[in-house]
């Protein structure tokens, strides 16, 4: 509960204190967004290690066997590397990117701005999240270099491979370093939602009524809800694992089992534990991931649209509606666990019933977007290429939400396209959206728009050639997290398939360096922004650029209206500001 | 309104004797209740309150979580013997609540000595049942359960060492109100902090009886 005590206004002056140590929600967001965009790009090179060798599986790489000698022994990729590299990637990809950069990143930098405050409720306790999943990252970066190899379990962890260290290789201290890291992770989120929660009950300015808020603020508010309650079963399950590998308990492990024809001493428990505890956190994670950037694209749709969000209480409502059914539906992940079909049913109508809200939301970014005077601005864009992927990724999850569906493509590629187009490729571009359109106010430059377009069109089509033909593998049958296929004679039809993905992930990741160029050249570079450049009516457009300290000057803002009031009929501009 | 009231600070309500909770407090809250734009730099005190409730939300998941486990894993059904030690923990902490609550009174009163004297208690009351709780560690050892003995003894370290966890932080926010510099905050939101405070320590004190109840008793 540490405060800060602000009776003196003054930003702090010393170094560390403005940049390093900051309790200032802005540099912390800023923080977090760099350490998401390095996780990022990570996580991308490990994707193209994997693709590499899914193409071509027989392939010598003398030049990655010299800065991987374990990982490519005589220039082959072992398989042990290409799990690593699964698991890696995908823990990367889905902790400390999608959680970290929406939420946090963004997040933290305009919750407080957008409400009208002059920072979040609990200063110092954010600096704590940050610098907390700071260490995780580093913990889990360690896990990759520690001595008998980096955990290969999957980002999901399941035991009874991932409970037991005599299990493989991988399985030591990589695998624990991976659980304490994750468990790191849980706290700092933990700790972040508590602080949003509070900062959006308790700090807005006159007027912000709840409904006036901004629906981004409704993203990471919402967000924040779901991470405060599944982030501690996560923790949870955590702590039980550990105990499991280094305490000789047996909360995971069945009686009995042996491994490589030694009887495991420690037993008398559940398998099938795990899984529920973590889809239990694992479906509400990927809301976590996905809810934000439904928040900054219907901010970003409404202000480019130059119309008010359709139905914006519904949107809201929407919003909750899937937060709350995302807590009930986490067996579709256990179909083939050998549950009782009954619960199966109840959970796949569950699951069915979420698509209700999601389509709610699908009509009004389209009912926001008709009849729109347009502007196709780079963020538009993106905002316009997530409700693509968003819908392109929302139709399998239908069809993966049927238990006799799912019981087929279970394990194949089909879940692989399945989750990278929704939660991967549609929360990154979220990501991509709320950087291109809140990069003036974070860095007081605009971003260059012609190289925006660029990199918006090479990665919306590189994401659906990469994606799209995961679902061709998945329904002729090819099973995910195999190191290679060239032991099934009814795979190898599927060869040129893998070699044309490989070749559009390496192109689409070409095209991320256009991003990078721009961003850096911009930030350096880049024209002068002005306060409000988009014509937007949001609070954070009402203050200058850049933020003074403490937000708004020496009053803060007093709101009128609702967040979108574009195209309004008598005024004199075609947007009134908030506070105006 | 005694008379030995301190100077009015800025986020003092101007009226009530400062008993009832939350809705002696007015103006505080969000954007709802149009209060003046800017009657002060700091945060409303609620802060605190609201932040106690969502960490309580947090912990009762976590611990249903892990709640939920002890049953799919049937532990209870497994042997254990109780470390008779639990029951004098079990009245220690007890005890810590009541304390806890005459000095959260007292500080409503404006009783700054009684307040102190009593939340030292409960401070003291706190870090004794912890040292019980370390007490009936070793007994269970002595007993032969280890952590590694069966499931049920697993859960019963784990159970008692999680919720020790939470209680250091207990230890700390009682620390926190007590010590922190007494200029540096107004009357309202000290009282607010020690409410918060007190609702967490009463939180902590039934999810012990509830974990010894669900440990020990349930067959
Ligand atoms: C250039 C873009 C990307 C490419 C080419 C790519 C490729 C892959 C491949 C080939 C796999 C292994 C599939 C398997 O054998 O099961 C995988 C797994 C995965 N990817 Fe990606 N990926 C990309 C971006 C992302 C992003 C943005 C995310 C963010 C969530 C993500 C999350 C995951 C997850 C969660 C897994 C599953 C890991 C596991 O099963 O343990 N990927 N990816
Ligand atoms: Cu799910």
């Amino acid at each position: 509960m540490a405060e800060q005590t602000q009776t003196s206004h003054a930003a702090p002056k010393s170094f560390i204190r403005k940049y390093i140590f900051s309790t200032d929600h802005k540099v912390i967001g800023i923080q977090y967004f760099f350490l998401a965009l390095i996780a990022a790009l990570t996580g991308m090179v490990m994707s193209l290690l994997i693709r590499l060798r899914l193409a071509w599986p027989a392939n010598r790489w003398p030049m990655l066997e010299a800065i991987f000698p374990e990982g490519f022994k005589d220039g082959l990729m072992q398989p042990e590397f290409y799990l690593a590299m699964v698991t890696m990637h995908g823990t990367i990809m889905v902790f400390m990117v999608l959680t970290t950069a929406p939420q946090s990143g963004f997040g933290n930098y305009f919750l407080p701005i957008q409400i009208g405050a002059r920072d979040m409720a609990f200063p110092v306790l954010n600096m704590l999240s940050f610098w907390i999943t700071f260490l995780s990252f580093v913990v889990l970066i360690a896990a990759l270099f520690v001595v008998g190899g980096a955990p290969l379990g999957g980002w999901t962890f399941y035991p009874t491979l991932s409970a037991i260290p005599s299990t493989g290789p991988g399985q030591a201290l990589g695998a624990d370093l991976w659980i304490v890291s994750i468990a790191l992770f849980c706290v700092a989120s933990l700790l972040t939602a508590l602080n949003f929660i509070t900062t959006v009950l308790n700090m807005r300015t006159s007027g912000m009524t709840l409904m006036r808020m901004p629906l981004s603020c409704w993203g990471w508010f919402t967000t924040a809800v779901i991470a405060l309650l599944a982030f501690p079963v996560l923790l949870a399950a955590g702590i039980l694992l550990l105990l499991d590998r280094n305490a000789g308990t047996g909360f995971f492990i069945p009686s009995g089992l042996s491994v490589s024809g030694n009887l495991v001493p420690n037993g008398g428990g559940s398998t099938l534990l795990w899984q529920h505890l973590f889809w239990f956190f694992g479906h509400p994670e990927v809301y976590i991931a996905i809810l934000p950037g439904m928040g900054a694209t219907s901010h970003i749709l409404a202000t480019f649209a130059r119309k008010p969000v359709f139905g914006h209480k519904a949107m809201v409502v929407a919003m909750f509606a899937i937060g709350l059914l995302g807590f009930f539906v986490w067996g579709h992940h256990m179909f083939i666990s050998g549950m009782n079909p009954s619960v199966a049913i109840a959970f796949s109508v569950l699951t069915l019933v979420i698509g209700v809200p999601s389509a709610i939301k699908t009509f009004n970014w389209l009912g926001t977007l008709w009849g729109g005077r347009i502007r196709f601005t780079t963020p538009m864009l993106f905002a316009i290429g997530f409700v693509s992927l968003f819908v392109a990724g929302g139709v399998t999850g239908l069809v993966l939400g049927q238990t006799a569906l799912d019981v087929v493509f279970h394990d194949t590629y089909f879940v692989t396209g399945h989750f990278h187009l929704i939660m991967g490729v549609a929360a990154i571009f979220g990501i991509f959206a709320a950087t291109y359109y809140w990069f003036p106010k974070m860095f007081a430059r605009m971003m260059n728009e012609g190289l925006g377009k660029l990199h918006f069109w090479l990665t919306f089509v590189g994401v659906y050639a990469i994606f799209v033909p995961f679902h061709v593998l998945g329904i002729a049958g090819h099973p995910r997290r195999y190191a290679d296929s060239t032991g099934y004679e009814f795979l190898r039809a599927l060869d040129p398939l893998h070699v044309f993905i490989t070749i559009a992930a390496f192109a689409t990741a070409a095209a991320q360096l256009i991003f990078l160029a721009n961003f850096f050249w911009s930030l350096f570079k880049g024209k002068r922004a002005t306060d409000n450049p988009w014509e937007a009516t949001t609070l954070e457009w009402s203050t200058a650029t850049p933020v003074p300290h403490e937000n708004f000057g020496e009053q803060l803002p007093v709101v009128h209206r609702m967040p979108y009031e574009y195209s309004v009929p008598g005024a004199e501009r075609d947007f009134l500001m908030q506070n105006d | 309104m005694p008379a030995t009231l301190t100077p009015t600070r800025r986020d003092e309500p101007a009226f009530g004797d400062g008993g009832r909770g939350f809705d002696d407090l007015p103006g505080y809250g969000g954007g709802d209740n149009n209060r003046p734009p800017e009657p002060e730099r700091q945060p409303p005190p609620e802060g605190y309150r609201i932040g106690v409730w969502l960490v309580l939300a947090s912990v009762t998941m976590l611990f249903s979580a892990l709640i939920s486990a002890y049953v799919v894993n049937r532990a209870h059904s497994m042997p254990i013997e109780m470390p008779e030690v639990l029951w004098l923990s079990t009245i220690v902490i007890l005890t810590s609540s009541v304390t806890m609550e005459i000095s959260r009174r007292a500080l409503k009163r404006r009783l700054e000595n009684q307040f102190r004297l009593w939340i030292s208690v409960t401070t003291a009351l706190g870090a004794a049942f912890l040292v019980l709780q370390l007490i009936a560690w070793s007994e269970l050892k002595a007993a032969g359960f280890y952590v590694n003995k069966n499931l049920h003894s697993g859960y019963s370290y784990l159970f008692t060492g999680l919720h020790g966890v939470h209680l250091i932080g207990g230890l700390a926010a009682l620390a926190f109100v007590t010590w922190r510099n007494q200029a540096k905050w107004t009357t309202v939101r000290r009282r607010v902090a020690v409410d918060a405070t007190a609702s967490y320590w009463h939180f902590l004190d039934g999810l012990w009886v509830f974990l010894f109840l669900i440990l020990f008793f349930w067959k």
